[in-house]
């Protein structure tokens, strides 16, 4: 185990066949594409079967589903459970304040841009930067005293586009 | 243009990576269009996070990464952010990547916060450390930065640093400690300037404990609690058996102030690390079993999953640790989630009483089917050690085990599941009639030909021992029709157990011949060879009508290893003598072969440094080697030479092996050996001295001696030696040799040759029943009676006799449970060929010590006195 903070091994978003919608593997857990996909494979198909608690090898994984979509995060099997959980719990809070309750695949695919920032903005290579959803989901949508730029600006410059 | 084209929805899908990376062209016009190229930074994102990432080439990357490094002329927040985003993403996949440097410090002093907390954490991605010292500055200032995005980020940029540099990052120390960083009132400020604190003090344990012991102080100002998490986690390697009670006092007072922590993370961990110290005392152990056995009991699968594993782990150091949650166990052994079941199930199979765990059985079963096979695993091996002590219910079990086999499944586990079956069977008699049954069926549709094999020989074996056997006869006779050769073979055999178990039963011998005469006719050769011996076998067994006890020695199972096995008969080829082949003979030499075999392992575990094939380079033609003794040491360990001495004997040669090691860091030795002077006139001849040519530093290597010795004599005697080397000075780091050579000698230990030397230790069973035989065979006997007044008392005359003869104890008798007689009941085997047995009939008495009769039978009489002479 690395010595210092609490690490997560990846955070996945995948859809209900386990094709990616967004994802970030930290560290060098995962290095082959193959290996992923393998690696994604089997949680699609624990979650599938109810599980949301997931053990492969030296791994640990919170699930979560919603709506038609599977979220995932990942550390080290002797991790305290409950931090991944954690780390799960403030993504989903964090889509919920900023797309209410209309989460799903395709809401997500079309501001992916914003989730890409939600990904970028709870974990930075595997250590935890933020833990508070709604800081987190003002950052996603750069919501900065100093931009130019707001949340309904940029997604309309991007959806108009 | 290709951007006006995007649709509103789905602008993600079908992107072509190629179309997009060549897309990025947009990035080098101007003016800059930050909405399309916004759009393009986001697709190439997108595209790289489907695994295009581990397919782009290093030239492909570092282009897009130049080209994206023009963005930085536009100050449009949202694109500046996700410029950030992509050059984090191709930093580590494209060279030339410090290019960027300047950009980011400029950011990183730019009023935006975006910008500084963006420009601070991608920095560690692109600059290497011999940079930090020009940027320290920034990075400094920003830890303190009132603003937790920017302090934050600096923080995250610090901990990446510290893996490069280690000594830069600990000059940090004052600003983490400060107001701005440790004492923020950001509580992810704080975990993080926490988390560098701790790193950096880790390094040294009387830093980290006096830090631990001041954090813990203060455990109210502590606000996250991931931070209370990472105390305990590094706190408690601080905790040793040396460390100071007070201390330690203090720092389980901070962990039982944990465990009433309003987080469950907290409380987890705090149960986690009190459980995880070592020799914590049983009370608060049961203190931290105590929270979490209320997890247990959650609604929520995420602590009672973790609870549970904390609780499983110590229900495998210590199961009466936990037996106040077996009653929760029971409950969640049927939890909905498998992972929790499982987990609940293996751990009561340790701690539950035996009604708790034959309750759970059919609860087990009813779960085994649905699960991973690894889990499956761990569960069949637990219900086969447990079916075994409940000897009563095996039918519950017995029919588990079978209804296993019959499913589908992979190969592992179904070796797993029949080798509990055969376990199962074996180990309770009883269960033979319904376990045949099962089996019956089992290899009548079974996948993995390895294991029906298996099963196939158990059915012959043991199905041909239960009352009625020709009931059995025809499934394996079903798998002689319808299975592939190898399987048809090991049918030929198992049918044939059938004839030998019951040798006064005509019909089975009938049929069973019958059958067999058909598989001579069978297109495999493996099984018409085996039939043709079998029915050749059987036919002269139907004249004679008896099976004669030697032939059935055939059947028996090789009771030494198959390679032992071929050497004896080859032993037996080249010997001159005219004997006839006694099997038993070879099976009981082989099995000393293999004894000397395991002896010759564990010796080469223990010097590692010598293979045993060596000898043969050095010595050829002296016969078979009979003995290797144990190492002995001949200088003290921490001298300047070691040497330790192993002897080897074949029939008329003893070979002695130095094992030298130098142990000097400067100096070289060259023709080192060893010289070995008589003490007194012995029959031991000096043939072949082979030196060590060259020994260095650290190397160890082996020189020998070898001595001849007349046959049909078995002398001892006793040699000082002396370690005889030319020294060289050398340069201890390039081992090039400086001075001039110089002549030295170096004492060692003596050695002794006993009578112990030429026996091998053999235990026998059933000393009593050999004694008779030999008795009655008339074989060379020697009795005389010894008085030794110098011992005090019998035991300690035994373990003296063992010693000095080299015989084993049989029967347990080297523990004495009189104080005043024992017979003591010695075996062995001399030169590796006769056995010797020794019948010690021992007294004791004040006055005049122990006095012992001793006879001793061997079939020479040489080797009978050879022993007792020793005894003077």
């Amino acid at each position: 185990m690395e010595q210092g903070l609490f690490t997560v091994w990846c955070i996945l978003l995948l859809d209900k066949e386990g094709k990616r919608l967004y994802c970030r593997y930290y560290g060098d857990h995962f290095k082959t594409l193959k290996r992923q996909r393998h690696f994604e494979k089997q949680l699609i198909d624990k979650v599938n079967s109810g599980e949301e608690i997931i053990e492969i090898q030296n791994s640990i994984t919170c699930a979560k589903s919603f709506s038609d979509l599977h979220l995932f995060v990942t550390g080290n099997q002797d991790e305290n459970e409950l931090i991944l959980y954690n780390v799960l719990q403030n993504f989903y809070t964090t889509l919920l304040l900023i797309f209410r309750n209309q989460i799903d695949k395709t809401i997500l695919i079309e501001n992916v841009d914003i989730v890409m920032l939600i990904f970028d903005e709870i974990c930075d290579q595997g250590y935890i930067l933020e833990m508070n959803p709604e800081t987190i989901a003002s950052r996603a949508l750069i919501q900065d005293g100093n931009s130019q730029s707001n949340k309904s600006s940029f997604l309309q410059n991007f959806l108009n586009n | 243009m290709q951007q006006n084209q995007i649709k509103k929805t789905k602008p993600f899908l079908h992107l072509d990576p190629s179309k997009v990376i060549q897309d990025a062209e947009i990035f080098q016009e101007y003016p800059i269009q930050t909405k399309k190229c916004l759009s393009q930074v986001t697709k190439i994102l997108y595209i790289l996070s489907q695994g295009y990432s581990t397919k782009i080439t290093k030239k492909e990357a570092t282009r897009l990464f130049f080209a994206v490094t023009k963005l930085f002329e536009s100050n449009d927040v949202v694109l500046r952010r996700f410029v950030y985003l992509l050059i984090s993403e191709l930093a580590k996949l494209s060279e030339d990547v410090i290019i960027v440097t300047q950009s980011l410090s400029k950011d990183m002093n730019s009023t935006s916060a975006v910008f500084r907390a963006n420009g601070l954490r991608t920095l560690p991605r692109i600059i290497d450390q011999t940079m930090i010292p020009h940027l320290e500055r920034y990075i400094k200032q920003a830890i303190v930065d009132k603003n937790p995005y920017v302090a934050s980020s600096a923080l995250i940029a610090g901990h990446h640093f510290y893996k490069m540099s280690p000594s830069l990052i600990k000059k940090w120390v004052n600003e983490l400690l400060s107001a701005g960083s440790l004492n923020s009132t950001s509580s992810i400020v704080q975990y993080l300037s926490l988390g560098l604190i701790i790193r950096i003090k880790s390094e040294d344990k009387l830093a980290l404990t006096k830090f631990v012991s001041v954090m813990t102080r203060r455990k109210e100002k502590i606000l996250s609690p991931y931070s209370h998490c990472l105390i305990m986690r590094f706190g408690k390697q601080i905790i040793t058996p040396e460390t100071n009670p007070k201390i330690k006092e203090l720092f389980f007072d901070y962990c039982y102030s944990c465990l009433k922590y309003k987080n469950e993370m907290v409380i987890l961990e705090a149960a986690k690390t009190i459980c995880s110290i070592p020799n914590t005392p049983k009370a608060t152990i049961a203190l931290a079993v105590s929270v979490l056995q209320l997890f247990l009991n959650s609604q929520r699968a995420i602590l009672r999953f973790a609870s549970m594993k904390i609780i499983a782990d110590l229900g495998k150091k210590d199961p009466t640790l936990i037996s106040s949650c077996n009653e929760n166990l029971e409950v969640l052994a049927k939890d909905k989630h498998k992972t929790i079941s499982t987990l609940a199930i293996t751990t009561l199979m340790k701690s539950g009483s035996i009604s708790q765990i034959r309750s759970l059985v059919p609860e087990l079963i009813n779960i085994t089917f649905t699960m991973d096979d690894n889990l499956k695993i761990t569960i069949i091996e637990a219900l086969r050690d447990l079916c075994v002590q409940i000897p009563a219910e095996y039918p519950l079990y017995i029919n588990f085990f079978s209804q296993c086999l019959r499913k589908r499944g992979k190969f592992e586990y179904k070796k797993t599941v029949m080798n509990a079956l055969i376990y199962v069977i074996k180990m309770i008699p009883d269960s033979k009639e319904l376990g045949m049954k099962n089996i019956c069926e089992i290899i009548e549709d079974f996948e993995y030909d390895q294991l029906i094999v298996i099963l196939i020989s158990f059915l012959g074996e043991e199905g041909s021992k239960l009352p009625n056997p020709e009931r059995f006869i025809k499934f394996i006779y079903n798998r002689l029709v319808l299975d592939k050769g190898f399987v048809r073979s090991v049918a030929v055999n198992a049918l044939s157990k059938f004839v030998i178990n019951n040798p006064s039963d005509p019909l089975i011998s009938k049929k069973i011949l019958f059958i067999i005469s058909q598989a001579l006719n069978d297109s495999d050769d493996e099984v018409r060879d085996r039939a043709t011996f079998y029915s050749s076998f059987f036919n002269d067994f139907f004249k004679s009508n008896h099976l004669d006890q030697n032939s059935l020695f055939y059947f028996q199972k090789v009771e030494c290893s198959l390679d032992s096995l071929e050497s004896t008969l080859l032993e037996y080829k080249n010997s001159l003598v005219d004997s006839p082949l006694d099997i038993k003979a070879l099976f009981k030499r082989g099995a000393e072969i293999d004894e000397m075999q395991k002896r010759i392992i564990l010796q080469q575990q223990e010097s590692k440094s010598f293979n045993i094939n060596e000898l043969d380079k050095h010595f050829k033609d002296l016969g078979r080697l009979y003995k290797i003794s144990d190492i002995q040491p001949l200088t003290e360990k921490e001298t300047e030479y070691i040497v330790k001495c192993v002897k080897y004997l074949f029939p008329n040669h003893i070979i002695f092996r130095f094992e030298c090691t130098n142990t000097l860091k400067d100096v070289v030795l060259e023709n080192v050996q060893i010289r070995m002077e008589k003490r007194e006139e012995n029959e031991f001849i000096a043939k072949k001295t082979i030196p060590i040519p060259k020994l260095k530093f650290n190397k160890t290597k082996s020189a020998f001696i070898c001595y001849e010795f007349p046959s049909k004599s078995f002398p001892s005697g006793s040699f000082t030696n002396t370690l005889l080397f030319e020294s060289k000075e050398c340069d201890p780091t390039t081992g090039e040799i400086i001075g001039e050579s110089i002549q030295d000698e170096y004492q060692l230990e003596d050695l002794t040759i006993t009578i112990s030397d030429y026996i091998l230790k053999t235990e026998i069973p059933n000393f009593n029943h050999n004694w008779k035989i030999m008795k009655e065979s008339k074989i060379p006997k020697v009795t005389q009676v010894i008085q030794f007044s110098s011992m005090k008392n019998l035991q300690d005359a035994v373990g003296t006799i063992c010693d000095f003869l080299g015989l084993a104890p049989c029967d347990g008798t080297d523990v004495v449970k009189s104080q005043n007689s024992h017979i003591l009941l010695l075996s062995g085997t001399f030169l590796g060929d006769s056995l010797v047995l020794a019948k010690l009939g021992m007294k004791y008495s004040k006055n005049d010590g122990v006095s012992i009769h001793v006879v001793i039978q061997s079939e020479s009489d040489l080797i009978c006195k050879a022993i007792l002479g020793s005894f003077f």
